[in-house]
């Protein structure tokens, strides 16, 4: 997995066998004797492991996505690899400076203005003096908060923090950026500032190791992903690949949920419309998370449960995975009447023949809605894929003609 | 950066009040008369060791340092386990957390003890200010040691959180135990031995000689005291630097 050959500069991060474990502290006799046993510099006899075993290289440019369950152990590996933390066993080597944007006014000081917390976090990250007091004006500039950078950190809210963090941490001009799903506080505003610094960061060769349950950030801004599950590095390798094991991984998890649930739902009389059991096709079979070649047909198919046993209709739309809207349609506009296949229980199909998307990845959302077509009840999403070879861009393949004036 | 926690324990600690800084000097000097009152008007004690010239001068000069080292202990003990949210979520050097909260306070009170040798000089009492040199090598080598303790039970209170309670009730008895409202003359030569054991002792012993006699007249036990703190501060160190790689699992 890991390129022997690659040259040693380039590395900028080098995980060997890292695990974490934490003590088992149920009564002051365990912490005694925990102390003691440190003291001596020995194993802490009574703990429970977090993380074992995870060893990745992380190389310049090519920037890493973690992701996994809550609790999954991402943001322990992460303070392992900022160097706030220190792992049990293994050995984490980091070359480069190093941003780390982990938690929410991380190194802040409440009480203090956010012009002073700008010196003393820039500070705490290693930058002199000179260097705070130059960048400090632009540092101001990127947070963006007018007058407030001369209140106290406490009279902030949430959003400011992070526009201010982000802005010392970008004002570092780190080799490696850390984060850890902060972005998603700010307003859109800022989050588009954010994207845009990321970019030109990384066009620069900075290196991004982010931690989302945003695949599509994570497609977006990393080359490679590592899937982390129960504490153990589960999957690593190129981010398609991984993102879409582990969106797989999670449809089946629903779907069991769904079967699970299943049961319970038929006795339950809910008076709301619903769909049920519905499905990608590819080439007749219902699959997961299907890639489809550019041009090949993508069908749905799926029940709908209408608990007056009316003809309830159904809204079905193509998204792109950032859910922009590209195409929807309903049962109503086109007349098409749902067929009825058993007790309160309504099947439909639709299919798109020679689809024009162009490669990517979508999610088909359907909806359920009642007799009349005007309420949108339950809402059910899947995803897909569509590959091919061509570089035209955009959602879709729309007939066009080159001519001379 | 290491100045930049000096200012934020500095300002997390007195900046909240409303006397502020001012408070800081106001209560030992309020102490030191009350003692005063109580010893040298209610009970009558009269020292004649280093000259008449009373009480004032006699405790100023082992108040100042003492509450030094006290407060040092109690500030330090817990100056680890209140930074938690630092030590969880940012990476620096956790020592720097003990070395600020002692040193701030021994500026402190330096500042103090200086202020109050000035009015004390300026009331006609006999301080030998030419010695003041040489007292603060020794108040170097209480520097260390209190670094040295304060390293080690800093830590300790990550793993057992009842360290502070007991520091500060073993500090009030030993405020009784050292000589500062008496002489080390005036204990009885059979309890005597004792206060060997207590380096406080000793050292308020010199800072008097030096300050209130005027006289320096080093032994054996003071090369004993220069490296027995800075044993105290290695072996603090280490024992620190073993617990810091975990203070995150315990905090």
């Amino acid at each position: 997995m890991i390129d022997q050959s690659t040259n040693k500069k380039d590395v900028l991060i080098e995980l060997d066998g890292i695990a974490k474990c934490y003590p088992k502290l149920r009564s002051s006799t365990d912490r005694v004797i925990a102390l003691w046993q440190v003291l001596r510099g020995k194993e802490i006899s009574r703990q429970h492991q977090v993380l074992s075993d995870i060893s990745f290289q992380v190389l310049r440019g090519e920037s890493l996505g973690i992701i996994g369950e809550n609790g999954a152990g991402k943001s322990t590996l992460l303070k392992i690899i900022a160097g706030v933390i220190n792992p049990t066993r293994g050995k984490a080597v980091v070359n480069g400076r190093l941003g780390a944007l982990l938690e929410l006014g991380a190194g802040f000081h409440p009480e203090h203005t956010g012009r002073e917390n700008i010196r003393i976090a820039a500070g705490l990250m290693g930058l002199s003096r000179a260097e705070i007091k130059a960048k400090t004006p632009q540092i101001i500039e990127f947070a963006d908060i007018g007058s407030y950078i001369d209140e106290p950190i406490k009279h902030y809210s949430s959003g400011m923090i992070v526009r201010l963090g982000f802005a010392v941490v970008s004002a570092m001009q780190p080799d490696i950026l850390i984060t850890d799903e902060v972005f998603a506080v700010g307003d859109e505003s800022f989050q588009k500032k954010c994207t845009a610094w990321l970019d030109e960061y990384r066009q620069r060769g900075g290196t991004l190791l982010f931690c989302s349950h945003s695949m599509f950030h994570v497609q977006k801004l990393c080359k490679r992903a590592c899937w982390i599950h129960h504490g153990k590095q589960f999957m690593y390798g190129d981010v398609f690949d991984v993102t879409q094991h582990y969106l797989a991984y999670h449809e089946a998890k629903t779907e069991q949920q769904k079967q699970a649930g299943g049961e319970t739902q038929s006795v339950n009389t809910s008076n709301e419309y619903r769909v049920e059991q519905v499905h990608l096709l590819q080439a007749g079979n219902a699959v997961i998370d299907p890639v489809y070649q550019m041009g090949e047909a993508i069908s749905v198919t799926g029940q709908v449960w209408s608990p007056d046993d009316r003809h309830p209709n159904v809204a079905v739309g193509i998204l792109r995975s950032d859910e922009t809207p590209v195409f929807g349609t309903t049962s109503e506009m086109a007349g098409y009447q749902l067929k009825k296949i058993g007790q309160n229980q309504y099947g439909f199909s639709i299919s798109f023949p020679d689809s024009v998307l162009l490669p990517g990845r979508y999610m088909i959302k359907s909806h359920a809605l009642d007799p009349e077509g005007l309420r949108v009840f339950d809402t059910v999403e899947l995803y897909f894929q569509v590959v091919g070879k061509t570089r035209e861009f955009g959602f879709c393949q729309l007939k066009h003609q080159w001519g001379s004036s | 950066m290491f100045s930049e926690f000096l200012k934020r324990e500095f300002t997390s600690r007195y900046l909240g009040s409303i006397a502020g800084v001012l408070w800081v000097f106001l209560q030992p000097i309020v102490k030191l008369l009350i003692y005063s009152f109580v010893f040298s008007v209610i009970f009558r004690i009269r020292f004649t060791e280093f000259g008449a010239d009373g009480f004032l001068p006699f405790v100023a000069v082992g108040l100042w340092p003492w509450l030094a080292f006290s407060e040092a202990l109690q500030r330090s003990v817990t100056s680890v386990e209140s930074s938690a949210s630092l030590i969880k979520k940012i990476k620096f050097p956790h020592e720097i957390l003990v070395f600020s909260s002692v040193i701030v306070v021994y500026l402190v009170h330096l500042a103090g003890m200086i202020l109050v040798f000035g009015v004390l000089v300026g009331m006609d009492y006999t301080l030998h200010l030419s010695m003041l040199p040489l007292l603060l090598v020794y108040l170097l080598l209480q520097l260390m040691m209190s670094i040295g303790i304060g390293f080690m039970l800093s830590s300790f209170q990550v793993f057992l959180k009842d360290v502070s309670q007991i520091v500060s009730s073993v500090m009030m008895f030993m405020f009784y135990l050292s000589p500062i409202l008496y002489s080390i003359t005036q204990v009885p030569e059979r309890f005597r031995d004792y206060y060997l054991s207590n380096p406080m002792a000793f050292l308020i012993g010199r800072y008097r000689e030096l300050m209130l006699a005027g006289v320096w007249n080093p032994q054996m036990i003071d090369g004993v005291a220069v490296l027995a703190s800075i044993a105290v501060f290695i072996i603090g160190y280490f024992m620190f630097r073993r617990c810091s790689r975990r203070f995150e699992e315990f905090i």
